[in-house]
């Protein structure tokens, strides 16, 4: 079966009394998102006596990559401190509040 | 908080947008050049060993400042209206098909054109105005309107009547604590989850939603499962943000994302419906929502209750990859038996109820340890506490992969045959939420 579908111009249409547009007014189908951000931590120039937080979210070898990156810092710099947080996601507020507490700067992975 | 993050390659967009959506557009990170998930320790000390200066330089000096503040980003506003212009207006529409798609505002499909007329339409069918804010909306927290779900069910190929519906879904979704129903976890995540809608009530039979028979399509008699179906989608992607590659990192995707609306076949069941279970009277008409794995097919034409149920038995023990992990805040996988009315009946005449279909299945949802554990043996620490006795016992002996009853959920769908679906979820379903909004006439 062949179908044919007769595509009219508008000055036929308007002939016949029915509106038919050769433009198309559409709304925009996309949401805003909340972009307000928050003015970032200050540095420490360097971290000699800091503490350093590893936050670890249970994804598979962000673990031993956070290890790695515990044990650069502890050579490069002295009287550091290097502890690990293993924390399921999203992130519980006992953890956040041990990192609050127990921290000067934090290293995460993301992994995948 | 002074603060570092380590991504892989392939996620930088991804980490980027999750920095700036939880107002960090700043967040230094560094980039190693694998997936962490699947080396070994000591291919992830060599991946992360190039970055590792870059990781101190990001704690020990400022950001780059990025600020990305945009106003009005928080306060609801109408939609904008965009013209496009053809020699006629399938010219004109298909250019806007291409517009749209480029944009990544589409789902593949033609898109119905959402016009003013067709949205003030929309519109009407609801008691809510195009303004009212539901929430923000995972994985991007983009903000809920009215007026935005309504434009997303018109491109979809929804009626007007279709709204209330989907509106009540949404609801559903943003009341439900992440614990129990983890929106980001199923729009964002590498697997390949979709999300599900469930309708019961005398809603059904009214908006024409196909109850039996190929309820899921294709085709003529799910159309209005169809469309509700695909209008969440487009919303997930265009409300949500959930676009393959930020807000979607599906890492092969699934043909269930496009559209999954169910609706029980009440008249088939010989049990309480799906929402009557969870205190609504029958002639109310409610939205439930749930998040899908995968789908695998049960096949049974057996006449005896026992044999079905080991069936449906075999179907669960599929274990979930790492449902033991300690990392996941949906600590129980769930799942549903979407129930053929021939399966249903067999075992209702039978004298099975649902609670004693529940206990059997779990029960006997047995699989070796070795399967259910396989993806944490070789990392002890990632298994939650309570489990990681089975790193030591005997790897053969059987568990069952479904440990408490109730994550089992039931609904009977689809056409007469010895047939049905089985379900994987991740988190359990919504609050069912009983359709309120619906304008009358």
């Amino acid at each position: 079966m062949i179908l044919n579908i007769e595509v009219l111009n508008p000055k036929q249409t308007n002939q016949e009394g029915r509106m038919m547009l050769d433009k198309l007014e559409v709304l925009n189908p996309v949401a805003s998102t909340d972009t307000r951000s928050i003015k970032p931590a200050l540095r420490p120039p360097s971290l000699d006596g800091k503490r350093v937080g590893l936050y670890w979210n249970y994804k598979p070898g962000g673990n031993y990559a956070l290890d790695r990156v515990g044990e650069e810092i502890k050579a490069r710099f002295k009287g550091v401190s290097v502890k690990m947080y293993p924390s399921p996601r999203p992130v519980p507020q006992s953890v956040l509040n041990a990192v609050k507490s127990e921290c000067d700067v934090v290293v995460g992975s993301t992994a995948d | 908080m002074a603060s570092v993050a380590i991504a892989a390659v392939g996620f930088e967009r991804d980490a980027e947008r999750s920095a700036a959506i939880f107002g960090m557009p700043n967040l230094p990170y560094a980039v190693v050049p694998y997936t962490l998930t699947s080396r070994s320790p000591e291919q992830v000390r060599t991946d992360v060993e190039p970055v590792l200066g870059a990781l101190i330089k990001g704690i020990t000096t400022a950001p780059v400042q990025l600020e990305r503040d945009r106003a009005g980003g928080g306060e609801p506003r109408r939609a904008e209206c965009e013209t496009f212009k053809g020699a006629h207006t399938y010219d004109a529409w298909e250019r806007m098909n291409e517009a749209f798609m480029e944009r990544g505002w589409g789902d593949g499909f033609p898109l119905v054109a959402p016009t003013l007329e067709k949205v003030e339409a929309a519109l009407r069918a609801v008691t809510k105005g195009p303004l009212e804010v539901l929430g923000r909306l995972a994985p991007e927290n983009g903000l809920v309107t009215v007026e935005k779900l309504a434009i997303n069910s018109v491109m979809a190929g929804c009626e007007p009547e279709h709204l209330p519906v989907l509106v009540t879904a949404i609801e559903a979704m943003l009341k439900t604590p992440q614990s129990v129903f983890p929106i980001r976890t199923i729009a964002q995540s590498t697997g390949p989850h979709f999300f599900m809608l469930l309708i019961n009530g005398p809603v059904v039979k009214k908006l024409g939603l196909n109850s039996g028979r190929c309820m899921l399509g294709p085709g003529k008699p799910g159309r209005v499962n169809t469309v509700i179906g695909r209008a969440l989608r487009l919303i997930m992607m265009n409300v949500g943000h959930a676009y393959p590659g930020s807000g979607d990192m599906d890492t092969i995707g699934s043909p269930h994302k496009y559209s999954f609306c169910m609706a029980e076949n009440e008249d088939a069941s010989p049990w309480m419906a799906f929402h009557e279970e969870r205190g609504f009277r029958k002639d109310q008409s409610t939205v439930t929502v749930l998040g899908g794995v995968d789908v695998a097919h049960v096949k049974d034409y057996n006449d005896q209750a026992d044999e079905l149920l080991n069936t449906w038995a075999c179907a669960a023990a599929r274990p979930h990859a790492a449902q033991w992990e300690a990392r996941l805040e949906f600590t129980e996988r769930q799942c549903l038996m979407m129930i053929g009315p021939d399966h249903a009946r067999v075992l209702a005449e039978q004298g099975y109820s649902k609670r004693g279909i529940r206990e059997y299945v779990a029960a006997h949802s047995l699989a070796p340890i070795k399967w259910i554990n396989s993806e944490l043996r070789n990392r002890p620490d990632a298994i939650a506490p309570q489990w990681r006795w089975t790193l030591t016992a005997d790897q053969d002996s059987l568990l069952p992969v479904i440990q408490d009853p109730d994550a089992i959920h039931m609904v009977v769908v689809g056409g007469p045959t010895g047939k049905s679906d089985f379900a994987r979820l991740l988190g359990g379903p919504t609050i069912t939420t009983e359709i309120t909004c619906a304008a009358a006439g």
